[in-house]
């Protein structure tokens, strides 16, 4: 298959052949770089190549200069990212609170934890009972993603299908869908799978 | 070999470490950190994907969208490639997209295969006008991608490996595909090139 062949070894003609654009570009490691050039020394074709790809290279590097509208692309990011900011203003960090008035809280807190603690221990016990925010080790086997614009609900869902994934929620404000995958899937493999359909831009094991 | 160096050292003027460094600030909501990175990246992103899909308002816009992702997601970055491959992994992914929903390209290399002698139709034309970007533009994105990131970039098989979400086989195998198309688009007598036209 055209994707799966074995890589050509650097000492036959063929291998170095393939080498030649890395050469020309200056990349290979050392020990590929001084296989090439040796090669070349006695083969005329791998030589004639060489030249060819950097007349090429020369091309390709230099071609289309063009004036890229840097402010204009910078204003509208920064749009964005404030119009995204007041979407998300409302959103009420606990974690921080807690964080900047850790002092003043110490003496209550020790108080108030005993309270809690009392009325947990009064409370009836239901297993089945999770807050959206727990993170249980169901959370563990979660992904979040992002989609390319314009994907549809069915488009989605097929590609989530075509992993054996289900949608759990999203998109978020910012665009991130989570999804979760069975027990025990490596969720790093499965999401570089994921980002290899052409409708997932990006997509990481939930934290 | 001296305007390809010149170019990589441009392109690679910010480091590995140094782009790491802006994505932890950007993970951490540091809008400044996020302008340095934009400034660095923004015309690099924007002139691949213009390479890949051959319109400058497309281009232009997937280079914003490529950076507002980084924006949005730079905390779930792993480090498990350079964050420049990361970045033009999704600027990839966002022009190849874009390139099949335009309709112009139906989905993959191998069925391009089946699509050369339409290309050799329009070779004699292109070898007279000794035009490299309309012999570009007569190959699929994905191979326009790899001869871009080889030649314009500078990268490494095993970088466009990473930045394309395939092995390398499969990247040299592209870039010998393109090579040959582009052997039998245009002649022989390019040009010669001023190394001194990028210096």
């Amino acid at each position: 298959m055209l994707d799966r062949r074995p890589l050509l070894p650097t000492d036959s003609h063929e291998g170095i052949m393939e080498l030649v654009p890395w050469y020309v570009n200056g990349s290979l490691p050392k020990d590929e770089a001084d296989a090439v050039k040796r090669h070349a020394l006695t083969c005329p074709a791998c030589a004639d190549e060489i030249a060819r790809q950097r007349r090429l290279a020369g091309h390709v590097a230099t071609e289309e200069a063009f004036e890229a509208p840097v402010a204009r692309s910078w204003e509208t990011l920064r749009d964005r990212i404030a119009s995204e900011n007041r979407v998300r203003q409302p959103a009420f960090s606990l974690w921080t609170w807690l964080r900047q008035h850790q002092a003043g809280m110490m003496l209550s807190g020790v108080g108030a934890a005993a309270c809690v603690l009392v009325a947990v221990m009064m409370m009836p016990t239901n297993a089945d009972f999770r807050t959206l925010t727990a993170s249980g080790t169901a959370a563990n086997d979660t992904i979040k993603f992002q989609t390319t614009p314009g994907v549809s609900a069915s488009e989605l869902q097929s590609v989530l299908g075509k992993y054996g994934l289900e949608l759990e929620s999203g998109p978020s404000k910012a665009g991130v869908y989570t999804t979760k995958a069975k027990s025990g899937t490596d969720l790093a493999a499965l999401s570089k799978s994921l980002m290899s359909s052409p409708e997932i831009i990006f997509a990481a094991p939930a934290e | 070999m001296g305007i390809l160096k010149a170019v990589r050292s441009t392109f690679k003027a910010g480091s590995a470490d140094a782009d790491l460094r802006l994505l932890k600030a950007i993970a951490a909501g540091d809008v400044t950190a996020f302008e340095r990175l934009h400034g660095q990246y923004f015309p690099k992103l924007m002139h691949f994907a213009k390479r890949v899909i051959d319109n400058e308002e497309a281009a232009e816009e997937i280079a914003n969208d490529t950076l507002m992702v980084v924006w949005r997601t730079a905390d779930r970055f792993e480090g498990r490639s350079k964050p420049s491959s990361w970045i033009f992994g999704i600027a990839y992914r966002l022009a190849l997209k874009q390139a099949r929903s335009n309709g112009r390209h139906k989905g993959t290399v191998a069925l391009e295969e089946d699509m050369a002698q339409d290309e050799q139709d329009t070779a004699d034309a292109i070898m007279n006008q000794k035009d490299i970007h309309a012999a570009l533009q007569q190959l699929t994105p994905e191979l326009r991608a790899v001869v871009e990131l080889t030649y314009y970039n500078g990268y490494l098989y095993k970088e466009i490996a990473d930045i394309l979400g395939c092995p390398v086989g499969t990247v040299k195998t592209r870039m010998m595909t393109a090579r040959q198309r582009l052997h039998a688009m245009l002649s022989d007598d390019l040009p010669t090139y001023s190394e001194n036209a990028v210096a």
